[in-house]
């Protein structure tokens, strides 16, 4: 028997994925309550409560309504809308992980960010009448500009009917890097601009509101149930593309669906909260290390993770320093860029 | 005109205006086992791809059962035909061995299911191959050996009326050449029906019911063991072969290496 | 099923409280004892009065202002130089001019300022720059909190602001009469360098050699100072010059706005290739007060004065 060191992360016990869910949710749950404890307005716990128990019983209520709005208003649909970003970009990063056979890939890997980057430069730089802005233009540039990038990635890796998979990666790194060069003009060309177009580029969940948690959430909940339900098809394309299609796996149609269900979440998050590191490559290598590496389990659970995560790195960068928000992809990288060397470090020699 | 089984029919493939395969006609039933063999570049694989439906023919046609292969969907064509080229298989790092054998029942579920790694044909087929032990092991801990195992296991799941391998025994010591060849032959004997590429002449000779020899992208010849021209094979192959005979059968011994 | 429901959220409201039970000391920033009914009487103003600030949207007030959030430093200076320094209850965290706007809570960054603070201050009156318009004008517009966006881009452009913001607040007369004072003071500085020959300065933004352009400010404040703006003729308001630009425009002066960045008349002594520079021959490198020359404030008259000192010390002492 070949009983080593090796078969220690091996033994996947019944009760380890249950295990996992019920963890994970609960902690996404705390994440959430906690997150919506604290803000820099401090509300009591008793007035938190009112203000919950009022508005539940449609009551009007005693607490000054600027408490009340700012509860359930400003901090509530913050808070989700980190956990629906961070569940996004989780998703994402783990199936393109998958697809590409790589654990480096990331959800902004295949132009996403870039193009997105270039329709909010695009719609920051040049002055537009502010009604425009009160609209959301900045946001629906953002997303064309990250679905239009993968567009032409896509169409630049296909040929003869099929993607291929090294090519889309090229591709990719060339839109994004055009998109780089397109936002880096824009921003040279409207100095005056910069400062607005920074605090786009930084990232952050400021001044979400329900109607943005609205239009975020629903195609992020429909692009991870579209990659929970290509998991097996994930799994399939870890072997070569002939075995996937010899077992029946309609690989082209799963490719193309993979790539766009991530981007289609990733680019939703991106238009919303900007670009925010880390959180896409990291969350889906934590659960693959407490379930292993099947995508249908994996997915779920990066979501769930990928949440939790970055509604506590937006509640650090919300009340860590006293006289104001950090960025929160700072956090997510200051959390993130260690934890990942750390465990590259522990398994340095098991990756091929 | 075109019989039962897989039937290639007067078949050309070419890219540009090179003919990797040129007027192959072809026929694999169940309940036997044909053995192609040739040079490198011969078009053996092109010619295994092409029964396993992943190339359309430029001209001619393949069916499957009287069907045109290209107009049988996938889920049923994985249903009725496995193909595996072991040899090119990487192992995905983190599965366990059932999870792998599971992922050959996909056309089996709908496409969205979890792959069958609770189904009972996975069980079975992890049994047949003597991996029950090793079920809950990861792939990539596994030995050469018994990954080939695992892959032949995957076949038994999948549980289809043909099989195609590419080289199933490349990589593989002699103890587990011989295992898995005789693993293959058991499944042609138990009624499917069964196409290995294989470089191993003698191999060939001993397991196959039929010789398909495919030099220069055409069929050079498709003949019974008991008719294979030794002669023509060594002369097509440029090496000089020596018939014995044992257990009954023809088998061959390649000549040139040793001596003076 | 509704029930339960709402038992589940209830239980979330308990956790909720636990936590907050044990709050940290907070960065407690906000009065939030103060409902904006808890004010002062507001000093009623007879019609609502309808505005439209520098991006051109219009704004209607029913009473001046009483609770003011500033999101910019130089938002800041607008309100304290009318005076209403006591109607400030929140600024951003690099208003520190006056000295008194430091100790006013701090709404976080200028870029990207907090908006649970801003709306937890209770403000009537936000006023932002164009910096804001993407993100945080809508968020403030969709809560009806009256936001006023103030970007002059010249002088003229400071004197419309703080005329705006008296109409606004009440406080007209003090407006008009600071505008008035500000006006004589510009006037004195042109007097002074009419028919002088203007002298050519380049004004350094950052050691990359980044520096104000047409149709900003800094531009406005060199021509009427008596100097010719280098980058005057360049296409983008911040454009970044090469060093050859720079050396082949040949400037009289040079103006250290970057001294935060560790730069010094030494620094721009040192640099291959200026030595021939007339301003480093004369040895005019001169280090500016960013703080002054960069915020569309009242204290843009100060720059002015210090700017026409350096281009002409014989004629502006």
């Amino acid at each position: 028997m070949n009983v080593g060191v090796l078969d220690r992360p091996v033994a996947m016990s019944a009760y380890r994925v249950p295990v996992a869910f019920l963890t994970l949710g609960l902690v996404l749950v705390a994440s959430v309550v906690v997150a919506v404890g604290f803000g820099r307005v401090p509300i009591s716990a008793a007035d938190q409560l009112a203000i919950v128990v009022d508005r539940l019983g449609g009551r009007s209520s005693t607490i000054d309504p600027r408490l009340a709005s700012i509860l359930l208003e400003i901090r509530l649909p913050r808070v989700l809308l980190a956990a629906v970003t961070g569940a996004a970009l989780a998703t994402a990063g783990a199936a393109l992980q998958g697809l590409f056979r790589n654990p480096l890939a990331d959800p902004y890997l295949v132009g996403v960010s870039s193009g997105a980057s270039v329709g909010a430069v695009l719609t920051l730089t040049i002055a537009l009448p502010p009604t425009l802005y009160a609209a959301g233009v900045v946001q629906l540039a953002a997303f064309v500009g990250a679905v239009g990038a993968v567009s032409v990635a896509l169409l630049l890796a296909r040929a003869g009917g099929r993607t291929s998979v090294p090519s889309l990666l090229l591709a990719g790194v060339a839109v994004a890097a055009i998109g780089g060069a397109v936002s880096s003009y824009l921003l040279f060309f409207h100095g005056e601009r910069i400062f607005a177009a920074y605090a786009w580029l930084l990232g952050g969940f400021n001044a979400a509101d329900w109607a943005l948690l609205g239009r975020v959430a629903l195609p992020v909940v429909a692009s991870a149930v579209g990659l929970v339900a290509l998991g097996p098809s994930l799994d399939l394309l870890q072997l070569d593309e002939d075995a996937a299609k010899a077992l029946g796996l309609r690989v082209e149609g799963a490719k193309l669906a993979t790539i766009g269900f991530a981007s289609l979440a990733t680019a939703a998050a991106v238009s919303a909260a900007g670009l925010i590191a880390f959180v896409g490559l990291v969350a889906p290598h934590v659960i693959r290390i407490l379930v292993g590496p099947e995508h249908r389990t994996l997915l779920v659970l990066s979501a769930i993770g990928g949440g939790a995560f970055m509604v506590l790195a937006d509640l650090v960068a919300r009340i860590a320093l006293p006289e104001g928000d950090l960025p929160v992809g700072v956090v997510t990288a200051a959390i993130g860029g260690p934890f990942f060397l750390a465990l590259l470090w522990s398994r340095r020699g098991q990756l091929a | 005109m075109i019989g039962p089984g897989i039937a290639i029919h007067r078949a050309w493939v070419t890219v540009g205006d090179r003919a990797l395969l040129a007027d192959v006609t072809l026929q694999l039933r169940q309940r036997e086992l044909i053995a192609i063999v040739g040079r490198n570049g011969a078009g053996k694989s092109t010619l295994l791809r092409l029964m396993a439906g992943f190339l359309e023919p430029s001209r001619g046609e393949v069916v499957l059962e009287g069907r045109p292969l290209r107009a049988i969907a996938a889920g049923e064509r994985a249903r009725r035909l496995g193909f595996l080229a072991p040899a090119r298989l990487p192992s995905p790092a983190g599965y366990t061995v059932r999870q792998v054998v599971g992922w050959m029942r996909f056309a089996h579920h709908s496409w969205w299911r979890a792959t069958g790694a609770d189904d009972a044909s996975v069980a079975y087929a992890i049994a047949s191959l003597e991996l029950t032990g090793l079920a809950e092991r990861r792939l990539d801990t596994l030995s050469d050996g018994e990954r080939q195992r695992v892959w032949l296991a995957g076949l038994v799941a999948q549980d289809t009326e043909f099989v195609l391998l590419d080289e199933p025994t490349s990589h593989l010591d002699p103890t587990h050449a011989i295992e898995s060849l005789r693993t293959i032959r058991s499944w042609a004997t138990a009624g499917r029906g069964v196409a290995i590429v294989l470089h191993d002449l003698d191999a060939a000779l001993a397991v196959a019911d039929r010789i398909v020899l495919v030099d220069g992208g055409r069929i050079a010849f498709d003949e019974p063991v008991a008719r294979v021209p030794l002669d023509e094979l060594g002369r097509r192959l440029g090496i000089r072969l020596a018939e014995i005979t044992l257990d009954g059968r023809r088998r061959v011994l390649a000549q040139g290496l040793g001596g003076a | 099923m509704r029930s339960g429901v709402r038992s589940l959220l209830l239980v979330l409201a308990l956790l909720v409280g636990a936590c907050t039970g044990a709050a940290p000391a907070s960065p407690s920033l906000v009065p939030t004892a103060a409902p904006p009914s808890a004010t002062p009487t507001p000093t009623a103003v007879a019609t609502p009065l309808t505005i439209h600030d520098d991006a051109g949207r219009s704004v209607t007030f029913t009473a001046a202002p009483k609770r003011i959030v500033t999101a910019a430093p130089s938002a800041t200076e607008l309100a304290f130089a009318l005076g209403l320094g006591d109607e400030v209850v929140a600024v951003d965290k690099y208003s520190n001019y006056p000295p008194e706007a430091s100790s006013k809570p701090s709404i976080g960054s200028y870029i990207d300022p907090d908006l649970e603070s801003i709306v937890g201050a209770g403000p009537d009156l936000v006023l932002v720059t164009d910096v804001h318009l993407a993100k945080l004008v809508p968020a403030l517009e969709a809560r009806q909190i009256p936001t006023v966006v103030m970007s002059a881009k010249d002088i003229e452009g400071v004197y419309a602001d703080l005329l705006l913001l008296g109409r606004i607040s009440g406080q007209l007369e003090q407006a008009e009469a600071l505008v008035d004072q500000l006006r004589a003071r510009v006037a004195r500085v042109e007097q002074a360098v009419a028919g002088a020959t203007p002298v050519r300065a380049f004004y350094e933004i950052d050691p990359t050699l980044y520096t104000a352009g047409p149709g900003t400010f800094i531009d406005d404040v060199i021509r009427r100072a008596g100097g010719i703006n280098i980058a005057a003729g360049a296409t983008t308001a911040y454009p970044q010059l090469s060093a050859e630009e720079v050396i082949r425009a040949d400037p009289e002066v040079i103006i250290l706005a970057d001294q935060g960045a560790g730069v010094s008349p030494d620094a721009v002594r040192a640099r291959q290739g200026w030595s021939k520079v007339s301003a480093v021959v004369n040895n005019r490198l001169v280090v500016l007060d960013p703080d002054i020359a960069s915020r569309p404030g009242p204290r843009i008259v100060d720059a002015l004065e210090q700017v026409a000192h350096i281009l002409h010390p014989d004629r502006v002492p």
